[in-house]
């Protein structure tokens, strides 16, 4: 028996590439599959939620207690705007808008046609035609029922992740971020308009619907991919376009701000 | 959006410093095992010659190798539609092969190796974020004659 040196095989045990061909093929396959199951269960969504009457929504969020969760505060004044932009708008919601005591700008509307303003956001507005577009905006997501599609889209997003085990893979979390984000964005876009459109009946013209997002614009639009608004550079040419489009008057004299409390 | 430049970032470095880092490994491993080519290594009980053993040791080799970000992505894709995660499979022969030389290299003026054994252990897998790695063992039994 003689010993017979020899070298291992090559290309036997292993292959001598970088996978890039596999990564390719798999992320495709899978951002494919992905689509189709995300585009599909939205669609199924959407489809639910315009069919859920608003009585529904209204004895579903009464269970929430959302006021009480917040810590809301009522404001006369408050009330006055946003009644004065409900009435234009004939949604079938009773008008119902709160300040939490938060120190960042912003403005939800949640189940049951409840709309949160922060503090934050009344210290920043600075005309009566500011605040309207926030609380007509926030009407657009009412009208178009965004509120909830918001969180079935979430459930979705959030299941479809959890379902492949991606809480523990980053880059395909990032991937339904993003569509998420196509959705959402595309919405605000939308209830921008619809701000503008009450604009209109209410005021009559256009004026300082664009300065609380020119306030608010920090020029870093590419901060704002995959999130869920789009950047206010965006939302101001959007509607910069329709004003022009539907030549409204953005010269007229503010209506002034009156105090809160 | 700093989530998504971290992960293409990781992908990346893990790709292209993974691969170089890889090519690497395989040169050196190959130049030592030209090296090493005349000291037999078998897996048999028994020394083939029993006559003129002046002496006998234990002899072995361990290494532990971790995956890059890279190909703990292409596994995890290639996990959800099934097949051969052959990202992994270099890693194995890196460490098999590896493992093998440096028991080799213990075994400085041995005849032969017999007895050689091949075993894996588990210290990644009991870490709380599993940490992707290869761990193998070699072991044998160094003849001098």
């Amino acid at each position: 028996m003689r010993y017979n040196p020899k070298l291992p095989d090559e290309g036997i045990n292993s292959k001598d590439s970088t996978f890039f061909h596999d990564f390719l093929k798999y992320s495709v396959q899978l951002f494919a599959t992905l689509l189709i199951l995300v585009v599909a269960a939205n669609f199924i969504v959407d489809f639910a939620i315009s069919h859920l009457s608003v009585e529904s929504e209204k004895y579903l969020a009464k269970k929430l207690h959302l006021e009480g969760f917040y810590d809301a505060k009522k404001s006369k004044y408050l009330s006055e705007v946003a009644t004065r932009l409900y009435t234009c708008s004939n949604l079938p919601y009773d008008v119902n808008i709160s300040i939490i005591n938060e120190e960042s700008p912003n403005a939800f509307a949640a189940a049951g046609g409840e709309i949160f303003v922060t503090q934050g956001l009344l210290d920043k507005v600075q005309s009566e035609n500011e605040l309207s577009f926030v609380i007509g905006h926030e009407l657009g997501h009412f009208k178009h029922r965004d509120h909830l599609k918001v969180i079935g889209h979430n459930i979705i997003f959030q299941s479809i992740g959890s379902l492949l085990g991606f809480e523990s893979n980053g880059g395909v979390n990032l991937f339904l971020n993003f569509g998420n984000s196509l959705y959402s964005q595309k919405a605000e876009l939308q209830a921008d308009l619809y701000g503008l459109d009450m604009m209109e009946c209410a005021y009559g013209n256009a004026v300082d619907t664009l300065s609380f997002f020119e306030k608010m614009d920090d020029k870093q639009s590419w901060k704002y991919i995959g999130a869920t608004h789009p950047d206010f550079g965006k939302r101001i040419a959007n509607l910069k376009r329709e004003i022009q489009k539907r030549g409204l008057d953005t010269k007229a004299k503010p209506v002034k701000l009156k105090p809160f409390y | 959006m700093v989530d998504l430049i971290v992960f293409i970032v990781l992908l990346l470095l893990g790709f292209v410093i993974g691969n170089y880092l890889e090519k690497r490994h395989f040169k050196s491993i190959k130049e030592r095992e030209t090296e090493f080519i005349n000291l037999p290594t078998i897996m048999l009980k028994n020394p083939l010659r029993p006559e003129g053993i002046k002496s006998y040791d234990l002899v072995s080799g361990n290494v532990v190798i971790s995956i890059d970000y890279f190909k703990k992505f292409v596994a995890f894709l290639v996990n959800i539609f099934g097949g051969n995660i052959e990202a992994y499979e270099s890693l194995i022969d890196r460490a098999r092969r590896e493992a093998i030389l440096r028991m080799k290299a213990e075994a400085k003026g041995a005849s032969e190796i017999i007895n050689v054994r091949l075993e894996t252990s588990s210290i990644s897998q009991n870490t709380k974020n599993g940490i992707g790695a290869v761990e193998v063992l070699a072991y044998g039994t160094a003849i001098y004659r």
